[in-house]
């Protein structure tokens, strides 16, 4: 019993020595920052324009009254692909501060509203993927950002916008982009 | 109970925290809407307005925190709910300068739920340069505002946490060994 505690404890330490030096750098490398497994993004991953047979929507980010000092040049685009194996969404900002963390959502508002709350496959389930779509990812020092998300099922009318937040003031909203 | 178990106990308890912990802390708030509002410029910052989706512990240890572009707390220290699913907190009766300020926000909804947030606004109204921070807070406890780097950094504290755990345990338990003869040591734990 104590042994096998032990064991645990040294794998503990050395597993958390090990990210520990990861983050050493202080830069945190730029892709998807999905914490726990959870599905948060993969920049390698096929890009919704990209995707055969599928049925694009989208549009360009705009700057939102809501968002905190310093985003004024943010540009970019959003595209939401429906396809055969579920959906995929990908975004590609500049203008953002750089190498600061960013989180974004797939909402159920336009974004003339705001963007309203986040878009859920499941009106009833939880807020975290894969009953919502997230997308997490670091600016690059040059402050641009790329990130594309998939999901197994395919979303309804209902989602509406992408919208950015900086991961620190999440109840900052940055921009929003459409998507129809 | 031994100082092994103690610490595997401590161990095991900051585990669960950590995974508990991870998911929530990636999680969306739920502001629905606030005074001042995230990224508007206003002229005066008499208090914190907060609108939660959720119910609110009538009696919860809900804090709002007004941090300066200093650094600095200038809220009164005295945040409670007001309403079913409304907090409120004070501002200093004067502000120092004008800038960018960030509030900094827990809530204990009635199912016991811990839901935070931050966001940053400016401000460009009065400044008075004899303003002094409250410097007393009356709240807090049981909840604990983002205080640095967001989701990223409470896993950062978890881990130390979970590292000095690990650290405890081992020393313990190596102390353990010399202390119990073989025969006994490796039963106590059962
Ligand atoms: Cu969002």
């Amino acid at each position: 019993m104590v042994r096998s505690i032990r064991g645990a404890a040294l794998a503990v330490l050395a597993a958390a020595l090990t990210a520990c030096s990861g983050q050493a750098g202080g830069d945190p490398a730029p892709g998807g920052t999905g914490m726990g497994g959870m599905n948060m993004g993969d920049p390698d991953a096929v890009p919704a324009e990209q995707v055969p047979g599928a049925e694009v929507a989208g549009g360009r980010f705009e700057l939102l009254g809501t968002a905190p000092q310093g985003y004024q040049g943010v540009a970019g685009t959003a595209a939401l692909a429906r396809h055969g194996s579920g959906s995929t969404v990908t975004i590609e900002l500049r203008g953002l501060k750089p190498g600061t963390r960013f989180i974004s959502h797939v909402h159920e508002g336009r974004c003339e509203e705001g963007g309203v709350a986040h878009y859920k496959f499941d009106p009833a389930g939880g807020d975290m993927p894969p009953n919502e779509i997230h997308l997490a990812f670091v600016s690059t020092p040059e402050g641009t950002g790329y990130m594309t998300a998939e999901n197994d099922k395919t979303a309804g009318p209902d989602a509406r916008s992408v919208v950015v937040h900086p991961s620190e003031f999440t109840d900052n909203r940055i921009a929003c982009a459409p998507l129809s | 109970m031994s100082a092994g178990l103690r610490a595997a106990t401590a161990l095991a308890v900051l585990l669960g925290v950590l995974t508990a912990a991870a998911p929530s802390a990636a999680a969306h708030t739920d502001l629905v809407a606030s005074t001042p509002q995230p990224g508007a410029t206003v002229d005066t910052l008499d208090e914190i307005r907060l609108q939660l989706e959720t119910s609110l512990q009538r009696d919860g240890r809900h804090v709002i925190r007004l941090l300066g572009p200093d650094g600095a707390q200038w809220d009164n220290g005295q945040t409670r709910a007001v309403a079913d699913r409304e907090l409120l907190a004070g501002a200093a009766p004067a502000l120092p300068r004008q800038g960018e300020y960030t509030v900094r926000w827990c809530a204990v909804t009635a199912d016991g739920h811990v839901q935070s947030g931050a966001y940053k606004f400016s401000y460009a109204g009065p400044t008075s340069a004899t303003a002094r921070p409250p410097g007393r807070t009356s709240d807090g406890g049981g909840c604990e505002v983002p205080s640095w780097g967001g989701a990223a950094a409470l896993t950062g504290w978890l881990l130390v946490g979970v590292i000095a755990a690990a650290v405890l345990f081992l020393a313990a338990s190596a102390l353990l060994r010399r202390r119990v003869s073989p025969d006994h040591g490796e039963r106590t734990g059962g």
